[in-house]
């Protein structure tokens, strides 16, 4: 019985740390939406979710499986107040289309990934502005959508440090779990 | 030995060997699509779920917000630190400024009571409010939202006004049991009916999520101040009249400069407000010397009681606003 309850436990246990990856980029969305207002509201907030999704695409979907973008995206659906699916939406392309391009991006510089964020940002920014144009019926400005891109790609060699650094701890931790 | 030969073939390979990889991705792609399709056709189905989930994630929210407000205070008082030299003699000279004005001001408080009284002017509904604090600031590229912690337990109700110390910030959208979110009035589904003070035009302020609004439905030809005060009508039984919302701004096309700004206050003060007419039920004014249908709605001019006359004129095709447009509360 005993056996059985520490076994569980275990399982749980680890569960909960390869899920790491999904619960530290809610916590970063969470505090994202954190009214700071540190910038007056002229600079906006980078999109750590969509930094998140391109390095664990790249580096280790295992650990951020479909499921867990999904469940970012549906996550800023309802804390933004948006429409429902609309981010989840763009997550997931954004993932496909990174995981798609896995083995191109596995193994380069630190450049070349940051270039390949750019790259995917932008693209996701243009897709971003095509939907939400379609899904409002009317042409949004795109100038707010090209500025978050900006700043995440600006930020990501800082969120890409974070996320490197939980992924040699999570890697390595697998043989000792 | 036949998944070898396709392998050979190249059918792991190109969007369709992905998509067998990743089947659910591809469902998921297309839940998420579904979603919004739905959301899109049905306005507010998903209302319910997004108000339980708020509810749900509203003492979170609050927990991150409160080391937030910490953090934002000190940060302040840091960035006011090289300045408070300045800072107190700026306030000092407004001090002596308002002292003037509150002077003026209870004059010209009594002087209207007074011709109030005269006139029997119709005093205007007590509005009561909830205060509240903003828990989570969900601005996006094309969503500007807040969420305070307060909700129908506190009275709050979808359509009420909310404003900071500055002016009008906001509507409430939905509401949760302790949590509402509200539409900021530079969001792209903004849309408050406005005063121009000074020329007395009336138009709708129209949120296209840069942080000036647009004034549209302005009567053709009209001509307004830039600089002059722009304040919320009651037309709609929306919004209370009188409301401080900016002045309108020196650009070409007339937008609005808010005196809320782009930052958010760390409270606000949600209004109760019941206008004294049901807007969405009460039929037009009668002109004078008309009789009253049997049905007690329309005036009826030249033509029978109670159906529409022939030749009456055609209302003026001037602008909704001079019309009679109301604007929907979950527009």
């Amino acid at each position: 019985m005993l056996e059985v309850v520490q076994i569980g436990i275990y399982w749980a246990a680890r569960q909960v740390f390869y899920a790491l990856p999904l619960l530290l980029t809610l916590t970063a969305l969470l505090i994202a939406m954190a009214p700071l207002n540190l910038f007056q509201g002229y600079a906006p907030a980078p999109d750590i979710v969509l930094a998140s999704v391109f390095f664990w695409a790249i580096f280790g979907p295992q650990f951020l499986p479909a499921w867990a973008v999904f469940t970012l995206g549906l996550t800023q659906d309802f804390a933004t107040g948006g429409p429902i699916g609309f981010w989840a939406l763009i997550y997931l392309l954004a993932y496909g289309f990174s995981l798609s391009q896995r083995v191109f991006f596995f193994g380069r510089t630190v450049r070349g990934v940051w270039l390949g964020f750019a790259i995917v940002a932008l693209v996701t920014a243009v897709v971003t502005w095509i939907a939400g144009s379609t899904y409002f019926m009317r042409w949004l400005p795109i100038g707010p959508i090209l500025a978050q891109a900006g700043v995440s790609i600006l930020a990501f060699p800082l969120v890409a440090k974070a996320f490197l650094f939980m992924r040699g701890y999570l890697t390595t931790a697998r043989e000792a779990l | 030995m036949a998944w070898d030969r396709k392998r050979r073939r190249g059918f792991d390979t190109g969007p369709i060997g992905f998509v067998s990889r990743n089947l659910l991705l591809a469902f998921l792609t297309v839940v998420a699509f579904g979603a919004l399709v739905v959301s899109r056709a049905q306005d507010g189905i998903f209302d319910g779920v997004r108000e339980a989930v708020t509810d749900a994630g509203a003492p979170l929210m609050e927990a991150v917000a409160a080391p937030a407000a910490e953090f934002k205070r000190w940060n302040e008082g840091f960035s006011s630190f090289f300045s408070v030299y300045e800072e107190n003699q700026r306030l000092r000279e407004e001090n002596v400024r308002l002292r003037t004005n509150l002077t003026e001001l209870a004059e010209l408080q009594r002087k209207t009571q007074r011709y109030e009284e005269l006139l029997k002017v119709r005093p205007d509904e007590k509005i009561t409010f909830v205060a509240a604090r903003v828990i989570a600031d969900a601005t996006g590229p094309f969503v500007r939202t807040v969420l305070v912690n307060a909700g129908r337990e506190q009275g709050l109700a979808k359509g009420q006004a909310v404003i900071d110390e500055r002016g009008l910030l906001g509507r409430v959208i939905t509401t949760g049991n302790r949590s509402a979110r509200v539409l900021l009035l530079t969001d792209l589904n903004s849309r408050v009916p406005v005063l121009i003070e000074g020329s007395n035009l009336k138009a709708i302020m129209v949120g296209d999520n840069s942080g000036k609004p647009v004034l549209e439905y302005l009567p053709l030809g009209s001509r307004i101040k830039a600089g002059a005060r722009i304040v919320t009508t009651p037309d709609g039984g929306v919004f209370p009249p009188g409301v401080a919302v900016g002045i309108v701004s020196t650009s070409k096309t007339p937008r609005v400069d808010l005196f809320t700004g782009e930052a958010r206050a760390d409270f606000v003060r949600v209004l109760k407000y019941t206008p004294s007419v049901d807007v969405d039920n009460a039929g037009p004014e009668p002109l004078p010397g008309a009789t009253p249908s049997k049905e007690g709605g329309a005036p009826a001019t030249p033509g029978t009681p109670g159906q529409p006359a022939a030749n009456a004129p055609k209302p003026p095709k001037t602008t909704p606003v001079a019309a009679g447009m109301r604007v929907r509360p979950d527009a």
